[in-house]
Parts: C-alpha cells; structure tokens; sequence
C-alpha cells in the first residue's frame, strides 16, 4: 500500500516510470476482470485502456483511498457497465454479426489455462445475470470487499452477499448439468 | 456437487494473459494520451493576461505616463517576491521521494539507544546495503525475504530468512524508512512546516524546515543553491535517525545488493517472523525474556530493553566463564529476534488504549502480581496480564492502584 503511495506521488510529480510500473503491476488483472465481466477479449482491451487514460488524466486531482487495485477495479467496473450499454444501443441501432463475432475470434488477450473445464466455466458465468456475474468477478478477480461491491450496485451488502452464493449456486449447477444448456 | 471454495478456486484461475505487443501498445495510447492532456495544460496557461494590460495600459492616453510606474512596481513587487520567498517545502524533498538509487551516512543515536552508524546504499524498490565502520555487511532485500549479514573477518555469514514481511518494514531499511515517514506526512500544511532559515551544515550553506505532524518529527538540510538535502533527521522517540553525505541516483551495480553468500564463509541461518504481532506474541516475548532473564521481566517497556536483555546475557556469560561458540551466539541471536517478535505489539496500542507496564520488580510465576494492562479497542473492560503470563478482562475500578 505504501509503495502503491509512493508510486503515486512519483507519477503525480512528472515520473513516467512510476505509471510505468504502475500499469505493468495492474494491467494483466484488470484485463482478467474486465475480461470475466464482459465475456469479450476486445472489449476488456478497450476498458482498460480507457480506465487507465482516464486515471492518467485526472491524476492531478486523484486522492487515494484504500488500494489503487480496489480503485482501478471499481473504475473497470464502471467502464464495463457503459461498455454494455454501449454495445446494447449499438446493437438497437443495425449492428452487423460480424462486429459480434470480432468479440470471439482470437485475440491478443488468451486465457492463461485453456481448459475444457475452464471454457465450460466461461460459458457458465454468461449465463448468470450481471449483476450476480459482477460480484463473483470483483470479488474474486477485483479482490474487492463486499460492502465496496455494494457501495458499486447502490444495494446493501446483504443482497451483494446474496448475488455472490446465487451466483456461485447457479455456476454449480450449470456445470453439474442440472440446469438446461 | 463441487463445493463453494472449490468454484471459487476455479474461477480465480479464469486468468487472461496479454502478449506484450499488446501491453506495449495499450501503454504507448495512455502516454500519447497523457502527453496530450499535458500539452493541452500548457497551452491553457500559456496566453496569461499580461499582454492584455500591457496593450490596455499602453492605448490609455490617460495612463501612459502612468504606466512606466505601473511596471516599475510590478518588478519590485516581484523582485520582492523572489528574495523573500523561499523554496517550497516539496522541491526539498523531491529527490528523497524520486530517488532509483542513493548512497548516504545513517547514524542512529537517542537516549538509552545504542549509538550506531554505518554507509548506506539503497536501490529500488527496496534494497538496501549498509557497511558498519568494523567492515561488516548486511544486505536487506525483503522482496526476496532476506537479511544476509557478512563480516569478512571471521568469515561469517548470517543469512536471516524473513517472513511475513510488510510491505515497507521502515526497521530495516532506514531509507525507506525516512523516506516513507515524509510520504505519510503529506499533504504539509504552513502550520506544521517550519522554516528554520540558513546555516553552515556539514561544510555547506544549507536552509533547513522542521517539520512536525503527527507520524513525523523531522528536520531537513538542502544546500542553498542546489536545494539537494544534504542532511535529514528523523525523531522516532527515542531513537533519532540522521541521514547524511546523501547522493541520489548514482549508478550503483546489482551485485552489491547480491544475497548470495561468498565461498569460503561460514553460514548462520536465523528466522525472523515480521507478521503484525498479537498480544499472545507479547506474551511469549515475557516468557521468553524472563526464562532468560532469570524470572525477572524488563525494567521498563521500550525498545532500549533489548540492550538490558543483551547486557545482561553478556555478563551472564563472563560470570560463568563462558566462552561463546559460535552455536551459542547463533542460539542467542535467534533467542532474541523471538524475544523482540512481540514487543512492537505494545508499540502499536493507541494512546487510549491506556496501556501501563509494572512488570520491572515482579517474579515470574507471581499470579497475584500485575504485569502489564491494556483496553483493547472497543472494550470497557482491561486486559490484564499477570507475573505467571495468565491473562484476564478486568473492570477499571479492579485495576491495580
């Protein structure tokens, strides 16, 4: 947390390489959250690197509060949220197959492991509603606290808690067979 | 069924990686995009309205001959500005806060503690190298876990595997250290920044701030015109930490922070446990000092005990005519890094924990007799610990007098 600090005030005060370490600290996690939260490789891209131009730009103002992970997460959160509104309005609008299909072609962000079980896994999580989806992810993946994910869906902790075990039942289910594919 | 724990084990493993074009190329867009922002920035201030008055003064008939006034004021006031300001606090301490490297003079002194001084090198994130004026060596790298002391005399080398480490523990790389008490202390209002004005400091002429805040009791040097800190000094009651002869970013070769240990060296292995302690660590360090100590318990709760315990062992030793073997002092060093585990734990209690230590004429083993008592936070009640090490909740009113 310190180090995170000093990073921080190193960056605010010109140093490149401080946001250099920075990005190169955070960036493969939240390509991990934000990838797990859309379901989209290519979008997880452009989230994050929108998060982080975003940071970059009104770092000058930025007062950290907790961790910087915890911070840049809930940003990834955020950006993900518009990224799939976006992507519904751009579908209302006449949005050809082919732009979908881009979101699954291989692309430059790959699972670390590529299990058969690990696909079936990523199939399952979209399947769950977003909202018990985002608080699996940012818990798990954005090692965010549950009251943080709560302030983040503007519902009490108790319904986070409970987005979390429903989620985590209905993924169990989904890959026991129990519930129709 | 899977269990829930093992869903969640396997969703963390839904990891994604980049190829590095790709970080490369993410990277590359936020800098153009901050590189932008900066130049918008500059652009933005750049027209500033001098011109402007410049242009209205001189159109104004009225106030032409005025206006020669009206400059000459300016520059005084601005001239003015220039002598009497002096640098901001924070170009003072840049260098500390920015520095990839540094080589300096650390020397440790205080009431009741052990006078020490030695040459340090620090290099990033978190190295350090420290050389005492005997020619010993300890290089502290905590990413790697380890402490490894060298002293080419006797051969000798003490490799302390640490565990449990924070992330700055300040105790062991006093650069870091001084470096993080400045950081915390920000942002520095005028109240607590003190300009001390300027005087001859080690041979040069230096203006100096005192700084006080709570979490920091400091005083910087930095030679007047480079405005480099030539001389910091950190009060961390009771012990004063003074870093001198400081020169930043030299280039300074990786195997100087090496923990590999030279051949020929004979090789100690000590643990260390860096974990936050418990207030059954401090009870341990007790019984581990007393069992020690003869059934006594320290004279006083501060970080000056550990002098008592070693003087103490010290004299202990030449009573008995005992000449230590190397087993030994690796038995004792090892004794005393478990003693001093627990300690801190007294350290961290609040000021309303209203903490008191009475354990300086009690027997160990005496249940009637108050060691220590503390209220943990949240509590009416007082934990209270006895000369056997039992502990019990006590109310106020039961409290020894």
């Amino acid at each position: 947390m310190l180090e995170e600090r000093l990073l921080l005030w190193k960056f605010k005060h010109g140093s490149k390489d401080a946001f250099r370490v920075i990005y190169e600290k955070y960036a493969d996690d939240l390509l991990t959250l934000a990838a797990n939260l859309l379901n989209d490789t290519v979008g997880a891209e452009d989230v994050v690197q929108d998060v982080f131009i975003s940071f970059v730009q009104s770092v000058a103002k930025f007062r950290l509060r907790g961790s910087l992970k915890g911070y840049l997460a809930t940003c990834v959160a955020n950006r993900a949220r518009d990224y799939i509104r976006g992507k519904k309005r751009r579908r209302i609008v006449a949005l050809s197959e082919a732009e979908q299909m881009t979101s699954n072609v291989k692309t430059p962000v790959q699972l670390v492991i590529n299990s058969e079980e690990l696909q079936k896994l990523n199939h399952a999580m979209t399947r769950l509603p977003y909202e018990q989806r985002e608080a699996i992810v940012l818990r798990l993946h954005g090692e965010l606290k549950f009251r943080q994910i709560a302030e983040l869906q503007s519902v009490s902790t108790k319904t986070v808690l409970s987005r979390y075990r429903y989620g985590l039942d209905k993924l169990r289910l989904i890959l026991n067979g129990e519930v129709r594919q | 069924m899977r269990p829930a724990d093992n869903m969640e084990k396997l969703i963390k493993k839904l990891r994604y990686k980049v190829s590095a074009e790709t970080h490369d190329r993410v990277l590359d867009n936020v800098l153009q995009a901050l590189e932008k922002k900066e130049k918008q920035k500059l652009s933005a201030t750049a027209p500033y309205m001098a011109p402007n008055i410049w242009r209205i003064i001189m159109k104004s008939p009225i106030t032409k001959i005025a206006a020669a006034a009206v400059i000459i004021v300016a520059v005084l006031i601005g001239l003015n500005q220039i002598i009497s300001s002096t640098p901001a606090f924070a170009e003072i301490v840049r260098p500390l806060l920015t520095a990839r490297t540094a080589t300096f003079k650390i020397t440790i002194g205080g009431q009741g503690v052990p006078s020490q001084e030695f040459d340090g090198m620090f290099m990033e994130p978190c190295r350090m190298r420290q050389t005492t004026p005997g020619g010993g060596t300890v290089i502290v790298d905590l990413e790697q876990g380890r402490i490894v002391t060298l002293i080419p005399q006797a051969k000798q080398a003490i490799v302390l595997e640490v565990t449990n480490a924070p992330e700055n523990p300040g105790d062991l790389n006093f650069f870091q250290y001084i470096r993080m008490r400045i950081l915390n202390a920000q942002p520095l209002d005028d109240e607590s920044v003190e300009f001390l004005g300027e005087q001859q400091i080690d041979g040069q002429l230096a203006i100096g701030y005192h700084v006080r805040k709570p979490g920091l009791d400091g005083t910087i040097w930095a030679n007047s015109e480079t405005k480099m800190p030539i001389r910091i000094e950190v009060v961390d009651e009771p012990m004063v930490v003074t870093m001198s002869n400081i020169v930043f970013d030299v280039e300074l070769k990786e195997s100087l922070f090496s923990l590999d240990v030279p051949d020929g060296y004979n090789v100690t292995t000590l643990r260390r446990d860096l974990s936050e302690p418990t207030e059954e660590d401090f009870i341990e360090s007790l019984r581990i000092w007393a069992e020690n100590m003869d059934g006594k318990f320290p004279s006083k709760m501060d970080r000056s005990a550990v002098n008592e315990f070693v003087q103490y062992r010290r004299e202990r030793m030449k009573e008995e005519g005992i000449e230590p073997s190397i087993d030994d002092v690796t038995k004792l060093q090892q004794t005393i890094i478990d003693m001093t585990h627990g300690f801190p734990f007294v350290e961290a209690l609040p000021a309303h924990s209203d903490w008191h230590y009475a354990g300086r004429d009690i027997k160990f083993g005496d249940a009637e007799k108050v060691v220590f008592w503390y209220r943990p936070e949240g509590t009416e009640t007082y934990r209270v610990i006895y000369g056997d090490l039992s502990v019990k909740d006590v109310e106020l009113e039961n409290l020894p007098k």
